[in-house]
């Protein structure tokens, strides 16, 4: 298999369009009950684990560009080959695709639980379920231009949802802050890394990478997206922290939906309705960058077609959220995918960029310049 | 080509796919405006509820109906009454939540806290308590007012509220206040007079429990000490004694007494804070300005040194009035005012319960201090 992706020019976006990527598959459902986690953790001092969970963030940020600069034009599949051989190279691309897959899989079955507590108790996941896989089997077959389209045009049609948080932020009550740094350390450290779920998207960078026209350009659009990530979710969490009560805040299941509950206007008093379903346009395009992950992904290791491996997924998908409908299931899926993506994400990198540098030298000393085969 | 395909079997699915959610026709519905919840006292310790709806019905002649219903829980009541109807009820558009005088002495939490949980009970209802059963004052409010009583109920609480005179109280302000540690909630009280239900006074709650009620006007002054006022209209007594120079009929019919009364229009704000964390002493500033709107006799306004007189006589009246009110709530021990999340906040040691606030509170010490400026006072000087 080859190492570096050979790109037609026409394929390319230009590195502006990373902002949109990375900030659309980091906000999803993650958001909406990261403040109560965060709370529990680091009480009123959580403000300060999302600032420690965004340098770490940047520090990881860093590190993937230094890997992916070593090659030319590679993306981690090939990265991963070129390391540790065909074999097990492709075992742990593997490992990213199944990763996608259950991330996939978590959001979908969290969106549809949160429909059917707010809106629908009757509603039949499976149709929700194919309803939501349609659109995202549908954009994922416009190919990669397309979701890049979505990202950003989803980006511009939800964000208006922040001036619903005007209200709440008027009702806040500053002594729940109050005393400032209570937290111990490992209390706050607890904290960033209960963020970890909500802030999980930045690993589409390995994948997205060779798309990208200027690469010359590619850090600073991706430290945005990544600061904005941190700016919304600390934004609903000083918000959350302020509009309940301590003891209120540790109980919400869905914190930040309620806050939309006390938003009214002449013509529609029940604005968390329009939320929850507006939320739809935000987890689309983190849905269909991680489906597309998964089909990219099955191409690049095993030359499967993407359609094919697209509609395989797509089915498997609504099989799954089907038959998972409880609460406590659905927690004990996001947990795994916590888990997994702690590793994956936040770790693996530190791990694989001493050995590609090692690699790189070796390759240098040998005279073979970078275009290795 | 494919592409094309796959639209139109999107298009079709959608088109099917929308019998998959229950419809609601708006006929079929029972739309709940006010809730009333009340111990039964015929049977052990069960809920009554009492529900007024909305039915739109071209063939009903009355929009409102009343229904009541038995259960243990708050839902099961409701699905209790939904027996002695025809329609679905839907608690999406409850205005209006009433607390009988019973239930709310031994503690509404249990009735509170399903309101919250299902996620379709709107957070923007207002609560209150009456002081009868709160059946009673819906079955015969509903009989005695010419309009629907809850919308009724709902748009007198709205109406004291919009003129800044009451604090508002939501399902979420209560909750709120209910949850935080070191500040007890209230609620405004119903109260039947002559068969019509009247807004009397304003109930003060230990946790959920119902203990004591404090006039309108003294809601005010909670209103002030959490929220800016704008132009709140106040009758206020002051004593007859500095003005004795000034008011114009100098032997009239009321000169032999011992108080003039004004009336006034306050805005302003107040900012509290901790000035000793261990003795438990605060400091409350009070910054109003005032226009002028009545007196009880015709005083005469000819230079800035009345003004003077007067907005000293109403910080004294104002002092007095925050003093004897904490002085009351403290003798109840119960603290509406959240001078309890002010200490929390400075209180780095240890985290405060309600039960060690309770020890503390009746000890605190509270300095108001009042600040007025004359602002305007009409057409006469």
């Amino acid at each position: 298999m080859e190492i570096n992706v050979k790109m037609k020019s026409i394929m390319h976006v230009r590195a502006f369009y990373l902002f949109f990527i990375i900030s659309s598959i980091q906000l999803g459902v993650g958001v909406i009950g990261v403040p109560s986690i965060l709370f529990m953790n680091a009480r009123q001092d959580a403000w300060i684990s999302i600032i420690i969970a965004f340098i770490y963030i940047v520090v990881v940020l860093l590190v993937m560009f230094l890997i992916l600069n070593q090659y030319e034009n590679a993306d981690i599949f090939g990265i991963q080959v070129d390391i540790f051989g065909n074999w097990l190279g492709k075992m742990l691309g593997t490992v990213y695709i199944i990763y996608f897959a259950i991330a996939l899989l978590s959001i979908l079955i969290t969106y549809i639980e949160v429909i059917k507590v707010f809106i629908f108790p009757e509603l039949n996941n499976f149709i929700m379920g194919l309803l939501l896989l349609s659109l995202v089997v549908y954009t994922v077959l416009g190919g990669f231009r397309v979701i890049v389209g979505i990202c950003f045009i989803f980006f511009m049609l939800t964000h208006w949802i922040l001036f619903l948080l005007i209200e709440p932020a008027l009702k806040m009550e500053l002594t729940h802050f109050q005393p400032l740094f209570q937290a111990s350390f490992t209390e706050l450290m607890e904290g960033a890394k209960s963020t970890s779920y909500t802030f999980t998207g930045i690993e589409i960078l390995f994948l997205v990478y060779p798309f990208i026209q200027n690469k010359e350009k590619v850090k600073i659009p991706v430290l945005l997206a990544a600061f904005w990530t941190m700016l919304i979710v600390t934004l609903t969490t000083v918000i959350s922290m302020g509009f309940f009560a301590p003891e209120q805040l540790e109980r919400r299941e869905w914190p930040v939906l309620t806050l939309f509950k006390i938003q009214t206007f002449s013509f529609i008093e029940r604005l968390d309705y329009v939320v929850v379903a507006e939320w739809m346009m935000i987890i689309l395009p983190n849905m269909v960058l991680l489906m597309w992950g998964v089909t990219y992904g099955m191409k690049r290791l095993y030359k499967v077609p993407q359609k094919t491996s697209l509609y395989l997924v797509a089915l498997m998908l609504l099989i799954g959220c089907t038959f998972i409908d409880q609460h406590f299931q659905i927690q004990r899926v996001i947990n795994a995918v916590d888990q997994f993506g702690l590793w994956l994400v936040y770790v693996y990198p530190f791990l694989l960029l001493p050995l590609v540098l090692i690699k790189n030298k070796r390759r240098k000393k040998k005279g073979e310049g970078i275009h290795a085969k | 080509m494919l592409n094309s395909r796959f639209i139109y079997i999107l298009i079709i699915l959608l088109v099917l796919l929308t019998a998959c959610v229950p419809t609601r026709e708006l006929e079929r519905l029972g739309i709940i405006n006010t809730y009333g919840i009340d111990i039964s006292n015929s049977q052990d310790g069960q809920i009554e509820s009492t529900l007024i709806v909305f039915q739109f019905d071209a063939q009903a002649e009355n929009v409102t109906k009343t229904l009541s219903g038995l259960g243990y829980t708050v839902k099961g009541a409701r699905e209790n009454a939904n027996t002695k109807s025809s329609y679905i009820l839907s608690p999406g558009q409850v205005r209006l939540m009433l607390y009988g005088k019973e239930a709310a002495e031994e503690g509404i939490f249990n009735y509170v806290s399903p309101l919250v949980r299902d996620a379709r009970v709107p957070a923007t209802m207002l609560l209150a308590v009456t002081n009868t059963t709160a059946k009673e004052v819906l079955t015969l409010g509903q009989e005695n007012t010419s309009i629907n009583v809850g919308q009724y109920l709902h748009d007198l609480i709205e109406q004291e509220y919009s003129e800044d005179l009451i604090p508002r109280v939501t399902l979420h302000d209560f909750t709120h206040k209910l949850a935080a540690v070191g500040e007890d909630p209230i609620l405004p009280v119903i109260n039947l007079v002559e068969d019509i239900p009247q807004l009397t006074s304003i109930g003060i709650f230990k946790d959920d429990k119902y203990v004591e009620e404090i006039s309108i006007p003294d809601a005010l002054w909670l209103n002030l000490f959490h929220k800016r006022v704008q132009s709140a209209p106040l009758e206020l007594r002051l004593t007859r004694e500095p003005f004795k120079e000034y008011i114009q009929s100098q032997n009239g019919p009321q000169s032999d007494k011992e108080d003039i009364h004004i009336v006034i229009d306050i805005s302003g704000s107040s900012h509290t804070k901790i000035t000793h964390t261990d003795e438990l002493r605060y400091k409350t500033d009070i910054n109003l300005e005032i226009d002028l709107r009545e007196f009880s006799e015709e005083l005469m306004i000819e230079d800035e040194q009345v003004a003077d007189v007067l907005e000293k006589e109403v910080e004294r009246a104002i002092k007095a009035n925050y003093e004897t009110l904490l002085e009351k709530l403290q003798e109840i021990n119960s603290d509406p005012f959240g001078f309890g999340q002010i200490y929390r906040a400075k209180n780095r040691n240890s985290p405060l319960t309600q039960d060690k606030w309770r020890e503390k509170f009746p000890d605190i010490s509270v300095e108001f201090n009042v600040n007025v400026k004359l602002k305007n006072y009409g057409t006469v000087k």
